[in-house]
């Protein structure tokens, strides 16, 4: 018996047509005809089954030692050096348990099947960590976006510095919102844009696209709400944009003036001007990593392998459908001639899937099979 | 919580200064306002029981550990330090088989906001959700699927097409043992195929429609109450055993395989005094191997 999840069902997998009727018991076959799926058999020796537990064992340390590790591969260290020491490693899983906290960390591990899934939650919010760290997704970076964009365009949006307020230069009204989140993030959500994570982009198309629409949110937020706290506003934002946070945003400063990460956006630039290669990397830069699996499954066209562990009929089906909407509205924004963003994304697609296998190849022992 | 204490590694030194939960893991009757692990196959889900078990059933609702949610969510605290996230949406009915360890109580307070529909919407922390786009939807999407593999999970025998394997055998005129020839296994095992103890193997159901010229419905049923005892989160330890003395990977055939083991055994001349005691029967077959 495997010890760790399931070795390929030995189980029979009878497709009957289904009847809906409830199972019978008295001395008759049951009339509920569905495919057996393949039970849970107890897992014996596993760490996931130690941490859902509450035991934190070294197991445990291993795996989230391992999972720092790998995300650490292409990132230089805290000391800006390359190698990671032991320690740089253990502060990252420090920093991780302690960010997404220690309840958090035995519920995923109580959630996993197995340790597969327990690990891939492990690298995920490892990853996730790093990513904070450097200020891709922290609040602070969210209001460092918003000032730029709306800086840019001082005929529509105007900035009351001392107050700390965004309006629109023709609303004079005063700060007075008090309707809630809820319905100026169904504002935000009513304005249809082909940005739909506001990452720092490294392409131009994506730099460009992520100023415009952050400003055409924001008119749409500010034309309803009135003016907004630049915190209360960069906080729609994140919303609308998908951007993880876990700071306050009420506690961070931040208007744009220090911290320059990305290059300008080239003055006088139109989107449709941008080369192929930047349109294609724009177009997945957009693209979550299971967006980018399921592309590169259609693509190679094995349907019937859509679905499998971890990615279910609605999973599947949510997928195919913000990966339809997403090229649709990246294509609408480049015009019609640039239909071929979608062939050129998948040719970098398929190049990154060579450079991750030789990255991943420790791995091979924790498959989800 | 258990951490190695005495060892020089510094990152066990540092998270022991954590305060970690300690889920119950034990396996109790489900009741409303409990927290339980559910899992079949390779599909885990946190969930808590929302109604009294109904048959075969149990109405649960789903959680997350993730720290999102939409207008249906409420953030609720438990007794044992596990804080989950829970769509009180996204209610389905489940087999009672599929729970695998309660994790624990919910707070009083918490079973009560949840029973009285209190939401985070309510509170203003979480808006619904109104585009594919919102990455919180693939939340949900991985929740229902979650669900659904837990709805459509059954151990039970699947009706197959086919005529009773007894009136087959009886219309040919063929005996058990020209069957267990024919089938190549043993009298004794063909005896319990015909008398709809045991099921008929993939090989075997072949064999029987070139032999018959239809397929064999081999007619295995389970005790009403063999099934009861053996849905109960209490069996499953015990269906373990047995799937690991036997090799065998899915747990449904062990159930079944089992099951099968314990009306065989329950068949045999017993101490007339007593009824069957499924649950001890059970614990005798699964000791004596």
């Amino acid at each position: 018996m495997a010890p760790d999840g399931l070795s390929p069902t030995t189980a029979t997998e009878r497709r009957c047509s289904v009847n809906h009727n409830v199972p019978s018991l008295t001395g008759h076959r049951s009339s509920l005809l569905v495919s057996h799926v393949p039970g849970t058999v107890k897992e014996w020796g596993s760490v996931r089954v130690d941490v859902a537990a509450g035991k934190i064992l070294a197991g445990f340390l291993q795996l989230a030692r391992r999972a720092a590790l790998l995300a650490t591969q292409t990132q230089p260290s805290p000391t800006g050096t390359s190698a990671w020491s032991q320690e740089d490693v253990d502060d990252l899983v420090m920093d991780t348990i302690v960010r997404v906290s220690t309840d958090k960390v035995v519920l995923a591990a109580i959630q996993a099947a197995n340790d597969a899934q327990f690990y891939a939650w492990l690298r995920k919010v490892t990853r996730t960590t790093l990513d904070i760290r450097s200020r891709k997704t922290s609040g602070g970076k969210v209001i460092q976006a918003v000032y730029k964009a709306l800086h840019e365009d001082t005929e529509r949006f105007g900035y009351e510095a001392k107050a700390g307020y965004w309006r629109l230069v023709d609303d004079d009204r005063e700060p007075s919102w008090s309707g809630g989140i809820t319905r100026l993030v169904e504002v935000a959500w009513s304005v249809e844009t082909p940005t739909t994570t506001l990452k720092g982009s490294a392409t131009q198309a994506g730099r460009l696209a992520n100023r415009e629409d952050t400003r055409a949110v924001a008119e749409a937020v500010l034309e309803v709400a009135g003016p907004l706290a630049k915190a209360d506003l960069a906080e729609l934002i994140a919303h609308r944009f998908n951007v993880a946070f876990t700071e306050e945003f009420r506690s961070l400063s931040g208007d744009g003036d220090n911290d320059e990460e990305e290059p300008p956006v080239p003055e006088q630039s139109a989107i449709d001007d941008v080369n192929l290669d930047d349109a294609a990397k724009w177009l997945l830069e957009q693209l979550s990593s299971e967006e980018r699996d399921l592309l590169r499954d259609r693509a190679s066209g094995t349907v019937r392998d859509l679905v499998r562990p971890g990615r279910g009929r609605s999973t599947v089906a949510k997928l195919s459908k913000r990966l339809e909407e997403k090229v649709r509205l990246i294509a609408d924004r480049l015009g019609e001639d640039r239909r071929d963003v979608v062939a050129r994304a998948l040719h970098i697609l398929g190049q990154e899937v060579t450079s991750e296998h030789s990255t991943d190849q420790d791995d091979g022992d924790l498959d989800d099979s | 919580m258990t951490v190695i204490w005495m060892t020089p590694d510094p990152l066990t030194r540092r998270l022991a200064q954590l305060s970690w939960p300690e889920p119950a893991t034990d396996r109790p009757n489900p009741k409303p306002g409990q927290l339980w692990r559910a899992a079949w196959g390779k599909t885990a889900v946190v969930v808590v029981v929302v109604g009294a078990a109904e048959g075969r059933r149990v109405e649960v609702v789903a959680t997350s550990g993730e720290p999102v949610g939409d207008d249906s969510t409420i953030a609720v605290d438990t007794e044992v330090g596990l804080r989950p996230t829970v769509w009180s949406r996204l209610r389905s009915q489940i087999g009672v088989f599929t729970l695998d360890q309660r994790l624990g109580d919910l707070t009083a307070e918490s079973w009560a906001a949840l029973r009285d529909g209190e939401t985070l919407e309510a509170l203003g922390q979480w808006a619904p959700i109104v585009s594919d786009l919102d990455d919180r939807a693939l939340v949900v999407a991985d929740l229902e699927d979650r669900l659904r593999s837990l709805v459509e999970a059954e151990w039970l025998p699947m009706a197959t097409p086919g005529e009773p394997l007894r009136v087959l055998l009886e219309r040919s005129g063929l005996t058990v043992s020209a069957l267990a020839q024919i089938l190549d296994i043993t009298p004794g095992s063909a005896r319990r195929l015909a008398q709809a103890l045991r099921e008929a193997t993939e090989e075997e159901r072949a064999r029987m429609a070139v032999l018959f010229g239809v397929p064999a419905d081999d007619g295995v049923t389970f005790d009403e109450e063999l099934v009861a005892v053996l849905d109960q989160p209490t069996a499953r330890p015990s269906v373990w055993r047995w799937a690991e003395a036997r090799d065998l990977d899915d747990e449904g055939a062990a159930r079944r395989d089992l099951a099968t083991a314990v009306l065989a055994l329950a068949a045999r001349p017993r101490d007339p005094r007593g009824g069957k005691n499924w649950a001890a029967l059970i614990e005798e077959i699964v000791n004596a191997g």
